[in-house]
């Protein structure tokens, strides 16, 4: 087992309720998230992608407990001695169910509540999408990058208002900056002082849910060497969610590629945009607009539209699109497997 | 003035008179089209490429206004300056000549319509004369052949007066009848056949089914192609493509471009193509005009331009396409703002290749090679060819 | 070291008044821009002087027009006759010819009150009608409509139901309804009342310390309900009672009060449910924000908005309200200064006869005018609230 485990994921699903008939009960689920396993190590970009619907955002919602999961487990910062023993108990034929039951309870980010949650909240941060709605239009920017440390009781007053300044330092402002409204702001700037919010606290992992999707071309290089530095400078560990799938080339070390609420491979960034296995993962990489108009690429066209998450296909959920498909595909969900070199891939055609 | 472009915008200054001050959104923008090409116009957000997509159409919605410069037109042979014609006239132009695609096809469609109702209201307005003959040619064949009933020659008798005057008072008496205004029925069905035709022609599945759906009931991909499909309803020789797949998947995207590359050849369209993305330029247009903070500042083929570029701004453009193994690079400071903007080239407060004189005077358009334009000091001294 | 900390004390008062300062700075800025868009707007200007003018002439009554009588708000009569003198008429009631009264400026309404009194103190009442009303109204609706709208579920639907129910009544039948149901004298178990208020609040504060608020505010409910239950079954020997005498112009305040906050509440509710859906709600809750602050800090700030302009427009149309009340009688007492009730004098007197018919004019002209101008002030106000405060337009 390796040494540097951040967030051991396991079998993590988020399924929303669909109401309906007369009594309004539930008829379906959406299952945005299903059956979601995988590891991000300490101090690593993780880039996931997928198109839209797919859950990714859904899923870095969820392991920050943004969102309730509907089942799973999520170990944030477990020892490696301690995992592997829930990994025994859950694998053995004869399993300790109490023994289980009481170590869940101590680490399983999952089934934290109340005040345990809440301290945990400091260690795992969001920035999101769109800065324009993520920061509160009528609070001062003083406020808004304090409020974390004055919620959870870290600082207060000329304290907190310290750290607030070596931290828009940190970003790329200046105290200047402090008493002023978001909108006062370019977007670039925006997303700085959202980033700001959510390092204040020095957590250890962040999501970013698309942050630069909003913002231009060239504040878009700004912001992806701000990250970059940031990861360096105060060892964080980032998933990076985005569906701009040339950007995750550049910043994530490894990748997962997702659709329709599961992880259809995984692997190191090189590796997996040059060698594809999946087929919708070769399709999605060789779709990419390449910017050389002498280059033609070989073009991997897909039929039809994702469908709906309400009622995914049987079996593995790509098969009614997949130029590949086999009979079994109709039949058997394919599990995530690992073909060599980090590369995972759930798919049946390797196995 | 190039003799055989189609489409031809000359020094064209949009500005918009908002509360905090006057925006100089375009600033003297210099475009030609020719037939049967796909000019791309990128940008990044702000720079004004949106405005000229709209102005070209006389659509700048207020606080904006037209100040100056000619937008014209060379369709079979007569020239027509769009920016001086009245309102009645442009209507007809609109959707019929140029037509436009949006960058959110939710918000282009009407939520309350159908999908099918929409695009039949396109074809109707303007392609009602040939929908109604080739009804009259239908019945026309019937009657030949000594099948048709009273009704139907009744029905021929009403078209062809509708087809020369549409609100004579006879049209008018016999709408009100129930019985007798079944032929209004055949021109909607009339229309709606066609409807289900160009829904096809969009590689749309199953169109009969899609043609009585609802907007909100299709995906934005299939939504984008409904747009599309409006919007070369009337076989239009001009269409502005503005952002069409900003919003979608990068799967989706790919059938987007690829069916507006094959409509490109069955309707023999010319192409204005708005984008932000680098990477679309490549792979649909033929020629590009890269604009920035209100003016074009280099417009050349294709493959020229990115082998050579020449104005800074595009030179940060494409060096700041992220590469994987090497640093981020991104143009330094920010988008001016249009209020007060810059004196001179807009571009000389981020420029590495400043010079004194770009602080004080704004560089004309010049074509420096052969068929590549420039806008910038840099390449001032070399031209000996004449502006445009 | 001491010294050092002493340092800090000084450096701490300083530095909460360079605080101070500097926080004035953005909210400089704002009343600039705000300032700018009134100027922009001429309408909101005409609103704003026309309530500067009334409020003028509120604050001034006491000088423009000189109590007589002991209580203020009664308008002094000067005779007992029916009819009604007209403007100019000569003050002869020698009480009111000491204290400075020569003429009836604007005439005399029937029993000879004076109609310039009654439109001057008039203002006063209308004012306090006008905004103890709203006020409570707003303080309802923001309670129970932030809780409806950020909870949802069950409270939300009970809640509603019983908003349904109370706006299901004419607004001015069920406070005319009210006004003559409500007893004068009341004796309330203020006691009583603290004993729930801390039972609820007790388990709710300490909860929330805790980050468990919503247990908190369940179990603080049941602890009220129950001794409330207590209360009314077994039965519990008061505690502590006063006992209010209400005025019937206090009886007119709380029914519209009561007819009132539903609306608000719905309004309120409304804003809530789109604020809850920003990102930055759900970042704060990323952070670990207690509901409290979610809702005070950053849903009711951006919420309040529309319930302004609601409330400033509501406030001219309470006015009217209580005139009309005022008008058919069960309003404001007799005598006493309120235009509402000025005009209910002139009700015999608006069409006096073929010969002369607008020969009284000014019983219910000049107080007709006075609430027409006062209205129409608030509602040109609450316009130029609108067009300051919609979002789409503020700041580019």
């Amino acid at each position: 087992m390796e040494q540097n485990i951040l967030l051991d994921i396991k079998r993590l699903k988020k399924y929303y309720p669909v109401l309906g008939g007369v009594l309004r009960r539930k008829i379906a689920d959406v299952k945005a998230v299903d059956n979601v396993s995988f590891r991000i190590l300490k101090g690593e970009c993780f880039g996931l992608v997928g198109e839209s619907g797919c859950g990714k955002t859904t899923l870095g919602k969820t392991i920050i407990r943004l969102l309730e999961p509907t089942a799973g487990s999520i170990y944030f910062n477990v020892p490696p001695e301690i995992l592997e023993e829930i990994d025994k108990l859950e694998n053995s034929k004869l399993r300790d169910e109490r023994k289980l039951r009481e170590l869940r309870r101590k680490y399983d980010l999952a089934t934290y509540k109340g005040p345990k949650l809440n301290l945990i909240r400091r260690k795992m941060q969001i920035v999101y999408q769109d800065p324009t709605t993520s920061l509160n239009p009528r609070m001062l920017v003083k406020d808004i990058v304090a409020e974390p440390l004055i919620v959870q009781g870290i600082a207060r007053g000329i304290e907190a208002r310290r750290r607030v300044i070596e931290m828009l330092y940190k970003v790329g402002l200046t105290e200047m900056h402090l008493y002023r409204y978001p909108h006062e702001f370019s977007g670039g700037q925006r997303q700085r002082i959202a980033v700001a919010r959510a390092l204040i606290t020095h957590p250890e992992f962040v999501v970013l849910d698309e942050p630069t999707s909003s913002v231009d071309v060239s504040v878009r290089a700004q912001l992806l060497n701000l990250f970059e530095d940031l990861r360096k400078d105060l060892n964080l560990t980032y998933l990076f969610i985005s569906h701009d799938l040339s950007v995750v080339e550049c910043i994530a070390d490894r990748v997962a590629v997702m659709y329709l609420g599961k992880i259809v491979e995984l692997g190191d960034t090189e590796d997996l945009y040059n060698n594809p296995l999946h087929p919708y993962a070769k399709a999605l990489f060789a779709s990419i607009p390449i910017p050389d108009p002498t280059v033609k690429r070989k073009r991997i066209m897909l039929t039809g539209e994702v469908p709906s998450p309400v009622n995914p296909p049987k079996g593995c959920r790509f098969h009614p699109r997949c130029p590949e498909a086999m009979e079994i595909c109709a039949q058997k969900e394919p599990i995530l497997k690992d073909v060599g070199n980090n590369h995972f891939i759930a798919c049946h055609l390797f196995e | 003035m190039k003799k055989n472009s189609i489409l031809t915008v000359d020094n064209l200054k949009v500005n918009f008179y908002t509360y905090e001050g006057i925006v100089e959104a375009l600033d003297g923008v210099n475009l030609n089209l020719m037939p049967g090409e796909t000019l791309g116009v990128v940008g990044e957000t702000g720079c004004g490429k949106s405005v000229t997509g709209l102005s070209i159409m006389k659509l700048v919605p207020p606080p904006g206004r037209i100040e100056d410069g000619k937008v014209v037109f060379n369709i079979k042979n007569r020239t027509l300056n769009v920016l001086e014609l009245e309102e009645r006239i442009l209507r007809k132009i609109r959707g019929r000549l140029i037509s436009m695609v949006f960058q959110d096809p939710r918000s282009a469609l009407n939520p309350v319509y159908t999908v099918g109702d929409q695009i039949m209201e396109v074809l109707l307005h303007h392609r009602r004369k040939i929908l109604i003959k080739r009804i009259i040619d239908r019945l026309d064949e019937k009657i030949k052949e000594g099948k048709a009933g009273f009704l139907e020659k009744f029905y021929k008798k009403m078209l062809t007066i509708m087809m020369e005057d549409p609100k004579s008072d006879i049209i008018e008496l016999t709408s009100k009848i129930p019985f007798l205004r079944g032929y209004k029925r055949l021109l909607k069905e009339e229309a709606k056949k066609e409807a289900i035709n160009m829904l096809r022609l969009m590689r749309i599945p199953d169109p009969e089914r899609v043609v009585d759906m609802y907007p909100h009931e299709l995906s934005g991909g299939m939504a984008q192609r409904v747009v599309i499909a409006m919007a070369l309803a009337c076989n239009p020789e001009i269409l502005i493509a503005d952002e069409p797949t900003t919003n979608l998947d990068v799967t989706v995207q790919l059938q987007i471009l690829y069916l507006i590359k094959r409509l490109r050849e069955e309707f023999s369209s010319s192409i204005i193509y708005i984008t932000h993305d680098m990477g679309v330029i490549a792979e649909m247009c033929d020629r590009v005009a890269v604009m920035y903070a209100g003016n074009i500042v280099e417009l050349a083929d294709v493959i020229e331009l990115f082998k050579n570029p020449l104005h800074p701004y595009t030179r940060g453009l494409l060096e700041s396409i992220p590469r994987p193994g090497q640093p981020f690079k991104s143009i330094p400071g920010t988008v001016p703002s249009l209020i007060n903007p810059p004196k001179g080239c807009r571009f000389h407060e981020r420029c590495s290749y400043a010079m004194e004189i770009c602080t004080r005077e704004k560089p004309k358009f010049i074509e420096v090679k052969k068929n590549h334009f420039v806008q910038c000091f840099l390449y001032q001294s070399k031209s000996s060819k004449k502006t445009r | 070291m001491k010294k050092e900390e002493k340092k800090e004390v000084t450096t701490g008062f300083r530095y909460r008044l360079r605080e101070f300062k500097a926080g004035m700075g953005p909210a400089i800025k704002e009343l600039k821009f705000t300032l700018r868009r009134i100027r922009q707007s001429p309408l909101s200007i005409v609103g704003i002087i026309i309530i500067a003018i009334f409020a003028g002439i509120a604050i001034l009554a006491p000088i423009i027009a000189p109590p007589v009588m002991r209580d203020p708000y009664r308008i002094f009569r000067d005779g007992f006759g029916m009819e009604p003198r007209p403007p100019g008429s000569p003050v002869s009631e020698p009480i009111a010819r000491e204290k400075g009264w020569t003429v009836h400026y604007f005439g005399t309404a029937q029993g000879q009150y004076d109609i310039f009194y009654g439109c001057i103190w008039g203002t006063r009442t209308a004012f306090r009608i006008g905004v103890l009303v709203v006020a409570i109204s707003l303080i309802i609706g923001i309670l129970l409509g932030s809780v409806s709208g950020y909870y949802g579920g069950i409270i939300d639907e009970i809640l509603m139901r019983f908003t349904d129910v109370i706006l299901a009544f004419p607004g001015l039948i069920l406070a005319m309804a009210l006004v003559i149901a409500l007893p004068l004298m009341w004796e309330v178990d203020v006691g009583l009342i603290f004993l729930i208020a801390a039972a609820f609040l007790t388990p709710v504060i300490i909860l929330r310390v805790r980050h468990m608020g919503g247990l908190g505010v369940l179990i603080g409910l049941v602890a009220a309900l129950a001794i409330t239950a207590y209360k009314f079954t077994i039965g519990l020997s008061p505690i502590w009672v006063w006992s209010l005498q209400l005025s019937r112009l206090d009886k007119v305040l709380i029914a519209l009060a009561l007819v009132g906050w539903p609306s608000y509440t719905r309004v309120i509710r409304s804003e809530v449910l789109r604020v809850k859906q920003e990102d930055y709600v759900e970042a704060a809750k990323a952070i670990g924000c207690s509901d409290f602050r979610i809702i005070t800090k950053h849903i009711l700030p951006n919420a309040i908005y529309s319930v302004i302009i609601m409330a400033t427009l509501d406030i001219g149309a309470i006015v009217l309200t209580a005139a009309a009340l005022s008008f058919l009688g069960i309003g404001a007492p007799e005598g006493y200064a309120d235009w509402g009730q000025m005009i209910s004098y002139a009700r015999n007197w608006i069409f006096a006869g073929i010969e002369n018919p607008w020969q009284y004019w000014y019983t219910f002209t000049i107080p007709g005018i006075f609430i027409f101008t006062f209205v129409l002030g608030w509602n040109l106000l609450g316009d130029a609230f609108r067009d300051i405060l919609d979002p789409t337009l503020r700041r580019r």
